[in-house]
């Protein structure tokens, strides 16, 4: 099997404690700050301390467009959010503890980003700073101890997350209670994927804009509201690409708006709409992000998956394939817009968003039939998701060659006869399964797949940990 | 190489289940080079099945007509020869000469069979093999058990049930048995007239109970009604007397035949079949040949209709069933796995396949169509009469269903692609294989 590109090897904030939030739309503005460091240094980073990579380019003197990142004052690498960093740092196989320079005591608590331009390896990820190394009374030290659980790489053998070796490692000292201040529903980042041509040959970086937003009309904000530019044409206040869409706070996902995000309707916010702490998970390579969090006061959780699915159709039709989606909950349930079975957009030939209904591979011939199994229970219109009673488990696991059977997904335009594409997109970072076997179960020959809730598999690394990564539930 | 039988009809009214036997047969032998390796009252190659043959023939034409063959190896046209079958492979177009042809008439001064043209005609060329063979009509197959109680019946030479094993021309010697089976195993219910591929057949046109094939009451020796293993011996159709279309695909380097039926009439129905390797099998290849092999057809006789599909599962809700070769060393059942929604799914009328708003792709401006899986091992029942967990349930991907793809349902039924080769045709149900050229209405 040939390597994967450095640029599509997904890299992992496996969970991200967050601190308390209490500001206006601060529960969603630190995960864009989250992304900001996770995407522009671990995925993309470049061999520089404080511009990030993996966003729509200008000057070199101006690393990143003006008007791709609109956030309050400092957000970025202010004194009292970038706390230090250098290239200096080292790490050694198997070992838990990060060496560098000039580690405070007060550093303690805080976040180390650490990354190498153009590395393939897993340690590239965020990590909560658990201790100074040094005698008792220690205040400064060129080692630290991390939650390695974070990010790292499978060690052989035990699988538990650990450092490998590497010299020269960048890394920045980060203060995420800096990102407790009051956002607006103005308030964006504009993200490139510049690991789209790794998958499409052809294609552009595509980008999307991660706008925080509501859909009251207040300047609360309640979600992300996701605008995604297939060719990439981020002019430096709007997309020029054709794709319609704005500022504008309605979501209307098969109306006008280039946008969608929080429900269309008026029932829902996402989840963390209040104050408090939550527990984040972001997955990313440079054609792919997601973002998950549950917050303590929230009674269901909410995420967002931007991917560069795999081309259907040849070139010239369709050369700049993106999909997005949001979701409160990890769901394949409700067919109404949201969620893994219905809540997938992507443009339109007309360049509009449209959901598209998401399938997999029945095993058992078209349809998860009621009358076909008896003594399950469907809780939902005979999906995937209500499927896993007893000997019926068995349809997902083969015992002669000890291998689960679980489903790519792909998307479909069935809306009107005029949009309808009976294939569009096949996705390539999630698969599905009946959710027969429990949370955080590793499929695929290499562990490369992870069952996170109600069937949904995402990317994996094989890594197993001590706890769940959904420290506050699914 | 995808050779193609377009559009035979029978003789007017016609024992199906018979027909379907013998058009496969005279088909695989023939166009697909399989040879015979045993039989119980259906001696194909000797002189009651198999009237002429050749290496050498010719098609011509005449009076505007692409319609004449001249045989070769000395055979002499007669008035005898009329409404006979003349077999036909082609390698130069072998989808527009090969496959069953109906002789119409005959020139004795040329020493030409006259065919009977549906559609497309043959091209002109030479160096044809043929076979000529009797008409469906003037034979009939035999069935009778061989008294075992209980048992299967169609099996050992007490039982004059009319059986034959072919074997493919594949390096795994792979064979097929196809049985017109008895009046009282079918009342178990099987379909009367069945496909069972395998291995190692004997000269009674038998696989071993127990051995490496996909005919379960054969493997199990069983023909109880009700009992567990009912479902999944695969076939074909209704059994009855009526008039039928046949259509038959096969690829010669496997030996992998799809084969569908189309009704005249009310009086039977619409089918499909297919046997013998996946396509894009899992890698890498199984090197237990059985293993690799599968069968898909109706899994009774005559409960359901409407079945050229893509459907697969129990008798008495589903009609078709696809069966296969498990690990745990015996027939095991399993889907035609086609993409299906996630969520809100409905039995047979849901679906990318269904989609009311099907029509063609924006951005192509063409039906897309998609590859169909085979999944074995996912069915744990087949009968549906309270056998639940009577089947070993050990999911495995077989492969990708054979020549056949799935586009959307509502594209006309029966109808060509509107490219200018007309490369697929529309079946039913969403049902597209490969074609050229016009077809009959």
């Amino acid at each position: 099997m040939p390597a994967t590109p450095q640029p599509l090897v997904t890299k992992f904030v496996r969970y991200f404690d967050a601190p308390t939030m209490n500001q206006n739309g601060a529960m969603f503005g630190i995960w864009l700050r989250l992304i900001y460091e996770f995407w522009g240094f671990c995925v993309n980073g470049l061999d520089d301390l404080k511009h990030p990579g993996g966003f729509p380019t200008g000057s070199a003197s101006n690393i990143h467009m003006s008007g791709v990142i609109n956030m309050p004052t400092n957000w970025e690498s202010g004194s009292s959010v970038l706390l230090y960093s250098n290239s200096d740092g080292i790490t050694n196989e198997g070992m838990p503890y990060f060496t560098g320079s000039n580690f405070l005591a007060s550093h303690v608590g805080k976040w180390l980003t650490v990354w190498k331009s153009g590395s393939s390896c897993t340690d590239d990820s965020i990590y909560l700073i658990t201790k100074l190394y040094g005698p008792p009374g220690t205040t400064t030290s060129s080692v630290i101890g991390v939650d390695n659980n974070m990010g790292c790489t499978p060690f052989t053998g035990t699988l538990k997350p650990s450092f490998t070796a590497r010299t020269n490692v960048n890394y920045r000292v980060i203060d995420y209670n800096q990102a407790n201040v009051s956002y607006s529903v103005n308030n964006f980042i504009v993200i490139q994927l510049n690991g789209a041509p790794y998958v499409n040959p052809g294609q552009r970086n595509s980008q999307v804009r991660l706008r925080l937003a509501t859909f009251r009309g207040d300047n609360t904000p309640r979600g992300i509201a996701i605008w995604m530019s297939p060719s990439g044409s981020w002019s430096g206040n709007t997309f020029n690409d054709g794709t319609s869409g704005g500022n504008n706070q309605t979501f209307q996902p098969n109306g006008n708006s280039g946008e969608f995000g929080p429900n269309s309707g008026n029932s829902f916010d996402w989840a963390n709409g209040g104050n408090g702490t939550q527990t984040i998970n972001l997955l990313g390579a440079q054609d792919w992000l997601l973002c998950f969090s549950r917050g303590d006061q929230a009674s269901y959780s909410a995420h967002f998956h931007v991917e560069i699915p795999q081309r259907i159709y040849p070139f010239a039709y369709d050369p700049n394939p993106i999909v997005a989606m949001g979701s409160t909950g990890i769901y394949t349930t409700f067919s109404d817009g949201y969620g893994y079975g219905y809540g997938h957009y992507a443009y339109g030939a007309d360049l509009k968003p449209y959901k598209h209904p998401l399938s997999i591979r029945c095993q058992s011939g078209e349809t998860y039939n009621s009358n076909a199994y008896p003594g399950i229970s469907f809780v939902c219109s005979n999906c995937l998701q209500s499927m896993g009673n007893g000997f019926h488990n068995h349809m997902w696991f083969n015992p002669f060659t000890n291998k689960f059977f679980f489903s790519d997904g792909v998307l479909h335009l069935a809306e009107a006869a005029n949009r309808s594409a009976i294939l569009r997109y096949r996705l390539r970072r999630t698969r599905f399964i009946a959710p027969i076997i429990p949370s955080m179960q590793r499929l695929g020959d290499r562990g490369e797949w992870l069952h996170t809730f109600n069937g949904v598999l995402w990317q994996w690394d094989n890594a197993i940990l001590p706890s769940t990564i959904f420290h506050r539930g699914g | 190489m995808l050779h193609v039988c377009r559009d035979f009809i029978t003789l007017g009214n016609t024992n199906i289940p018979q027909a379907c036997v013998y058009f496969h047969a005279i088909f695989l032998r023939t166009v697909m080079n399989f040879t015979v390796v045993g039989n119980t009252g259906f001696n194909l190659d000797g002189g009651t099945f198999t009237l002429g043959s050749g290496g050498n023939g010719t098609i011509s034409a005449a009076s505007g007509f692409t319609n004449r063959f001249t045989p070769d190896g000395g055979y002499v046209v007669s008035s005898s020869d009329i409404n006979r079958i003349l077999v036909i492979k082609s390698n130069l177009n072998p989808m527009l000469t090969s496959g069953l042809w109906r002789v119409t008439g005959i020139d004795t001064v040329s020493n030409q069979l006259i065919l009977g043209l549906r559609g497309e005609p043959p091209v002109a060329e030479t160096g044809l093999t043929w076979r000529l063979h009797p008409a469906e009509t003037s034979f009939t197959f035999t069935q009778g058990t061989n008294g075992n109680t209980n048992q299967y019946r169609g099996r050992t030479s007490a039982s004059n049930t009319a059986r034959i094993i072919l074997q493919a021309p594949h390096a795994t010697g792979w064979q097929v048995r196809l049985t017109y089976e008895s009046t009282t195993d079918v009342s178990t219910p099987l379909p009367r007239s069945t496909i069972a591929p395998g291995m190692v057949g004997d000269t009674l046109g038998d696989f071993p109970v127990g051995g490496n094939h996909l005919h379960p009451m054969l493997f199990f020796n069983t023909s109880v009604q009700n009992n567990p293993y009912v479902g999944y011996t695969a076939g074909w159709t209704l059994d009855v007397t009526a008039m039928l279309r046949f259509y038959i695909w096969g690829e010669d380097s496997t030996g992998t035949v799809v084969g569908c039926t189309r009704q005249v009439d009310s009086s039977n129905t619409n089918s499909m079949v297919a046997y013998g390797f996946p396509e894009d099998e899992e890698y890498p290849t199984d090197a237990v040949t059985v293993r690799r092999l599968f069968v898909y057809g109706q899994n009774s006789n005559g409960l359901n209709s409407n079945i050229l599909n893509f459907q697969s599962g129990p008798r008495q809700s589903i009609g078709n069933c696809m069966t296969a070769f498990g690990y745990s060393g015996q027939p095991i059942a399993g889907g035609t796995s086609v993409y299906c929604y996630l969520t809100g799914q409905q039995f047979d009328t849901d679906g990318p396949r269904y989609n009311g708003n099907g029509s063609d792709d924006p951005f192509l401006a063409v039906t897309q169509l998609l590859t169909v899986d085979l999944i074995a091992g996912t069915w744990d029942y087949m009968d549906f009469n309270g056998q639940a967990q009577s089947l070993f349930l050990e999911p495995r991907r077989l492969g990708r269903f054979p020549i056949a793809r799935m586009g959307r349902s509502n594209y006309g039924s029966w109808t060509t692609s509107t490219d200018g080769p007309r490369q697929w045709l529309h079946t039913l149900n969403g049902v597209y294989l490969p074609w050229s050229g016009a077809i009959l209405p």
